[in-house]
């Protein structure tokens, strides 16, 4: 995998860029950063990682989204009890790491059935954040009712904003639903 | 749950671990020593989400949440192993049957 690691302050970065439905390829970058490199992550942005350099080691990453629950506390403490490390939040996504084996600590998410209900949970999260976009792109006429010049442009703007928004977001809920006929063919 | 309706293999493990209160890591132990059955955090956090919304468990709120199955559950689970015995002795009569042939 292509990535050029930077240094600023005392900071070790790697900018790249992840979707959502990226996330096997954003795990087996982290577990490369970690193996060849020894960079440990330890803060996740908009497109950039922040690691802490040590030895080069093996370490597992997982990612889970919680969405409206609010027992978060709750499923910390069982991923932390079963050696998962929780190191960062990002856009309601946890991070989390762990040195152990797949034999000590198994992965988040163990059977079919329970990676389908959480692809599930993220698409309805989708659906419900995309549907303010599609209001503002397709139904509302607010630019149309600003009769003030810089108004109509900064609406017009937005629009083109929240239209690419749009794109992005029905391609993310078509990019699940694939990841989950894939899944329930596999049964 | 609907009536004949199969729970997955999850979810019937994690309710036979709740015969006993057990807390949420220690289902997963449990099943690990006794059954060598893996069972992921993610999975478990969400069966037992699940079994709670259909109150086919209670829920003790103790310095670790700890849970155990209540008498809706145990006939959940019932039916549940009712329906795998028919299964296997369908399997089994077809079987011989075609031995036979």
């Amino acid at each position: 995998m292509k990535y050029k690691i930077k240094e600023r302050n005392g900071n070790i970065y790697i900018r790249k860029l992840f979707f959502i439905w990226d996330e096997q390829k954003e795990k087996l970058f982290l577990e490369e950063a970690a193996q060849k490199h020894g960079l440990i992550l330890q803060k996740v942005g908009f497109g950039i990682y922040y690691f802490n350099k040590e030895n080069p080691k093996k370490i597992r990453y997982e990612f889970d989204f919680l969405g409206f629950d609010k027992n978060k506390n709750e499923y910390l403490t069982l991923t932390k009890d079963n050696g998962w490390k929780h190191i960062c939040d990002f856009g309601g996504w946890m991070y989390f790491s762990t040195k152990n084996s797949e034999e000590e600590t198994p992965p988040l998410y163990t059977d079919n059935p329970s990676k389908i209900k959480r692809l599930f949970g993220l698409l309805t999260f989708l659906f419900i954040v995309t549907f303010p976009s599609f209001y503002l792109v397709l139904i509302s006429n607010i630019m149309n009712k600003s009769k003030n010049n810089f108004l109509s442009n900064f609406y017009l703007g937005a629009k083109i904003i929240y239209f690419f928004f749009l794109v992005l977001l029905i391609f993310a809920m078509y990019k699940i639903i694939r990841m989950i006929i894939k899944l329930k063919e596999k049964k | 749950m609907k009536k004949n309706q199969s729970i997955t293999e999850s979810t019937f493990f994690i309710m036979i671990a709740l015969i006993n209160k057990r807390h949420g890591y220690g289902i997963i132990k449990y099943l690990k020593e006794k059954y060598s059955f893996q069972l992921g955090s993610g999975t478990l956090y969400g069966v037992l989400k699940n079994l709670e919304s259909k109150k086919l468990i209670n829920i003790y709120e103790n310095s670790k949440k700890e849970y155990k199955i209540n008498t809706k559950g145990i006939k959940i689970l019932n039916e549940e192993i009712e329906r795998l015995k028919k299964q296997i002795e369908i399997g089994n009569n077809e079987l011989k049957q075609g031995e036979k042939i």
